[in-house]
C-alpha cells in the first residue's frame, strides 16, 4: 500500500479522500492557493503544500507544479477528486510518466469517454443503446439546423468536452438555435478551454439513472447499482438517491451489465460511473461516461456499503476487487442533498459571504460530507457547494423523514443556502410519491411554497431586526468609552501562583 | 410618547413592519401591536446571536451596518429592512418636497459579483421587460439578467470581459 498521497483537489471530496487514505495507513498531503490557507481541506491534512496561480482555479490546474510537489514530498499517488484536474487525461498520462500513481482510470479511457463524439462511436460499437444525434463536432450551422429539423426540435447542445451543466443549452425551436449555440460555445471555452458543441434529441422529461463501476486492474469490473439523479436545477443535480424508485431487478440487472460492458470497453480502471436517461417506456440512453469519483458517490456507498474512496486508492495501488458481482447486495434506501449556498426563490443565484455559524446534523444514519467550518469564506472563486448532506433509512419513507429532519437541524448562517428549498422537496407529494424527472424543479415544483416559508420567517425576522435595532442603541448608551477592565483573571493568577 | 420609548417602521418590498419598544427595556418590541419577548440565549464573533422570540429559538446573523438599514440571516433566507425612523420620515419628505431626492436607479443591477460575458443592447433600444439584456458570469455559470421594466436604454455601463461588483448598475433603463 502507498505511504504518502497527495490529493490534488480542495473542500469536501479532499477530506473525504484524506480520510479513506487515513483508514488505509496512509498520510496524506494536501495543496492549497492562498485564498485557501484557511480552508478546512487545508488544515485537516498532515501536510499541507503551498501551490500558486494567476487564479486561485488555475493553481488547482496547474498539473505540472502539483506533479513535481508530489515528487518533493515523495507522494507515490495522486488523487485528483472530482473536477479540476480529475478528467484530464493528459495529466494522468503525466503522472505515469513521473512514476506516480494516479487514482483514477488511464489517459485513454479519459480521452475517449470525455469526448462525447468519440465515446458515442465507441459505445455504439459496444452495443451500448444512444441518444440519437450528430457524432461530429457542429462547423456549419446552416447544416447543424438541418440535422437539428430531422432528430426532431427540441434539440440538446452540448459542449464535447463538458459536464456539470456547463456549455449545454436546449433548444426548443429553430429560431433559437444561432444564440444558444453562442451561449453553449461561450460556456464550453471558459469552462474548459474547448468550445466543441455537438447535437442530440432533447429526450423530455427523462430521469437521470446512473450505474456505478469499479474496476481493477486485473480485469475485475463490478457494477454497485444505480443512482436515481433526476433532481436538477439547470441540468445540475441537487438531489440524489439510491436504488431508483422505477427500476426492478431485471432492469438494474440489464443496465448493470451494459455498464460495466461500456467500462470494459474503453479497458477502465477504477471507479466510474455510466449514466443514462431512461425515458417513461423504461428505454435507457447512454448519455455519458465519468472516469472520476462522482459527487453522488456516498448514496452507493450507503446501500452497498462499500466506501469507494478506500477501494479506488486500493486499486490504484495494484489490490483486486475484494468482492464479485453477487457480493454486491443493495439494502436500504440512501438520499443525498447538495448544500449550494444559492437563493433558490431567485432562480438559484449563487450567494457568497462569511460562515459565521455552522452547525451539521448528526444522528443515527446521518453524514455530512462538508468542505466548510465556521469563519470560512463563501467566494466567487469556486463552486458554491458547501457540504453534501447524506442519510440512510430502512426504506425511502424512513430517508426521506431523515432527511427532512436533518434539515431542520442543519445551520448554515452567513449565506443564503438553499436548506428551505430542499426542505419543500422533501415534503412535496410528487417526490414522495416518485412522481418526477429531470423537468421536476423547471415544471412541477412550486416555488410558491418557499415563498410561503420566507414569508413566515418574515415577521420573526421583523421583531429580531427591532429588538437588535433597539439593542444596538442601548448598548451606545450604557457603555462607557473606556471600561474598565475586569480584574478577576489576574487575581487568578496571583492566586496560582502561591502554590 | 415619552423620551425612553421609540417608534420605528421596518420597510421589506411592499411590506411595512411598525415597531414599537422602550430603550430602558430592550427585552420587549411590540411589532404590529403585537407583544415579542426576547432573550439572547448565546453570542458568537461575527454578530451571530441566538435569541429565543416568545420562545422559539432562532439562530440569525445581524448586520446592522448603518441606521438606515438592518440585515437578518437565518439559516437559508436573507431578510433586509430599511430603517424609518421619526427623523428620517421627515428628512425624506422634505427631500422629496423639495425636489432634490435623487430617484431609484431603473435598470438592471448586478446581483453578485461576477463577469460581463455579454451585452445584448445598445443604447437608444427599445427594450420590454423580462427581455434579457446582458449575460454575467458568476461561479462558472452564465446568469442572463432581465430588464425589470419596458423603456428606453439610456446608458451601458457593463463592458463586455469586465468584471463586477454586486449591486453595480449595468444598464440604466428610462
Amino acid at each position: 500500500m502507498f505511504k504518502k498521497i497527495l490529493v490534488a483537489n480542495r473542500g469536501e471530496i479532499a477530506i473525504r479522500v484524506m480520510n479513506a487514505a487515513r483508514e488505509l495507513g496512509i498520510e496524506t498531503y494536501a495543496v492549497y492557493h492562498e485564498v485557501d490557507k484557511h480552508s478546512l481541506h487545508t488544515i485537516s491534512a498532515d501536510y499541507a503544500l503551498e501551490i500558486v496561480g494567476d487564479t486561485p482555479k488555475q493553481a488547482y490546474l496547474d498539473a505540472a507544479q502539483i506533479i513535481s510537489l508530489a515528487i518533493e514530498n515523495d507522494c507515490e499517488a495522486i488523487h485528483p477528486g472530482y473536477g479540476f484536474l480529475s478528467e484530464n487525461a493528459s495529466f494522468s498520462k503525466a503522472c505515469k510518466d513521473a512514476e506516480i500513481k494516479f487514482i483514477g482510470p488511464n489517459e485513454y479511457a479519459i480521452e475517449v469517454m470525455g469526448n462525447k463524439t468519440a465515446a458515442r462511436e465507441l459505445m455504439q460499437k459496444a452495443g451500448v443503446p444512444i441518444v440519437p444525434g450528430t457524432k461530429e463536432r457542429i462547423t456549419d450551422l446552416d447544416l447543424a439546423k438541418e440535422i437539428a429539423t430531422e432528430i426532431g426540435y427540441p434539440i440538446l447542445l452540448k459542449a464535447a468536452a463538458g459536464g456539470g451543466g456547463k456549455g449545454m443549452r436546449k433548444v426548443e425551436k429553430e429560431s433559437d438555435f444561432v444564440d444558444s449555440y453562442d451561449a453553449a460555445q461561450r460556456e464550453a471555452r471558459n469552462a474548459f478551454g474547448d468550445d466543441t458543441i455537438y447535437m442530440e434529441k432533447y429526450i423530455v422529461n427523462p430521469k437521470h439513472i446512473e450505474i456505478q463501476i469499479l474496476a481493477d486492474e486485473h480485469g475485475n469490473c463490478v457494477h454497485l447499482a444505480e443512482r436515481d439523479c433526476s433532481i436538477q436545477r439547470r441540468h445540475r443535480k441537487v438531489i440524489e438517491e439510491a436504488p431508483s424508485t422505477v427500476l426492478d431487478e431485471a432492469l438494474r440487472a440489464a443496465m448493470g451489465k451494459v455498464a460495466v460492458d461500456a467500462a470494459q470497453a474503453c479497458h477502465y480502471v477504477n471507479a466510474g460511473t455510466i449514466e443514462f436517461l431512461l425515458d417513461k417506456d423504461k428505454n435507457f440512453y447512454f448519455l455519458e461516461m465519468n472516469t472520476r469519483l462522482q459527487v453522488e458517490h456516498p448514496v452507493s456507498e450507503l446501500i452497498t456499503g462499500v466506501d469507494l474512496a478506500k477501494e479506488q486508492i486500493k486499486v490504484a495501488a495494484g489490490y483486486p476487487l475484494p468482492f464479485e458481482q453477487e457480493d454486491i447486495v443493495v439494502s436500504g434506501h440512501a438520499i443525498e442533498a447538495r448544500i449550494y449556498a444559492e437563493d433558490a426563490t431567485n432562480n438559484f443565484m449563487p450567494d457568497i459571504g462569511t460562515i459565521s455559524y455552522l452547525r451539521n446534523p448528526d444522528g443515527i444514519g446521518v453524514r455530512v460530507d462538508g468542505g466548510i467550518e465556521r469563519g470560512d469564506e463563501v467566494s466567487i472563486n469556486f463552486d458554491p457547494m458547501l457540504a453534501k448532506l447524506i442519510v440512510f433509512g430502512q426504506d425511502r419513507a424512513e430517508a426521506i423523514e431523515k432527511m427532512d429532519a436533518a434539515l431542520s437541524s442543519y445551520k448554515v448562517v452567513g449565506s443564503i443556502t438553499v436548506i428551505p428549498f430542499l426542505k419543500a422537496v422533501m415534503q412535496s407529494d410528487k417526490f414522495r410519491n416518485h412522481y418526477f424527472d429531470t423537468g421536476f424543479i423547471e415544471s412541477e415544483f412550486d416555488f410558491k411554497v418557499l415563498d410561503e416559508m420566507k414569508s413566515k420567517g418574515e415577521v420573526y425576522a421583523a421583531a429580531i431586526a427591532a429588538f437588535a435595532y433597539n439593542l444596538n442603541k442601548n448598548t451606545k448608551k450604557v457603555t462607557p468609552v473606556n471600561p474598565k477592565p475586569s480584574d478577576w483573571k489576574s487575581k487568578r493568577l496571583n492566586n496560582m501562583r502561591e502554590f | 410618547m415619552k423620551d425612553m420609548q421609540e417608534e420605528i417602521k421596518l420597510v421589506s418590498g411592499d411590506k411595512t413592519y411598525s415597531a414599537a419598544f422602550d430603550h430602558t427595556d430592550t427585552s420587549k418590541v411590540f411589532l404590529d401591536e403585537k407583544l415579542y419577548e426576547f432573550k439572547v440565549l448565546k453570542e458568537y464573533n461575527d454578530n451571530v446571536k441566538v435569541i429565543s422570540v416568545n420562545n422559539k429559538v432562532f439562530t440569525v446573523k445581524i448586520n446592522l451596518e448603518d441606521q438606515d438599514s438592518i440585515e437578518i440571516l437565518t439559516t437559508g433566507f436573507g431578510y433586509k429592512y430599511d430603517i424609518k425612523t421619526a427623523t428620517s420620515s421627515l428628512l425624506e419628505k422634505f427631500v422629496r418636497q423639495s425636489g432634490k431626492g435623487k430617484g431609484k436607479v431603473n435598470g438592471i443591477v448586478a446581483p453578485m459579483p461576477g463577469m460581463v460575458v455579454k451585452v445584448n443592447c445598445a443604447v437608444g433600444d427599445q427594450i420590454l421587460e423580462n427581455d434579457k439584456l446582458v449575460i454575467v458570469e458568476a461561479m462558472k455559470m452564465e446568469n442572463a439578467l432581465a430588464s425589470p421594466l419596458s423603456g428606453t436604454v439610456k446608458k451601458i455601463n457593463a463592458i463586455e470581459g469586465k468584471a463586477v461588483d454586486k449591486g453595480t448598475v449595468l444598464i440604466e433603463i428610462e
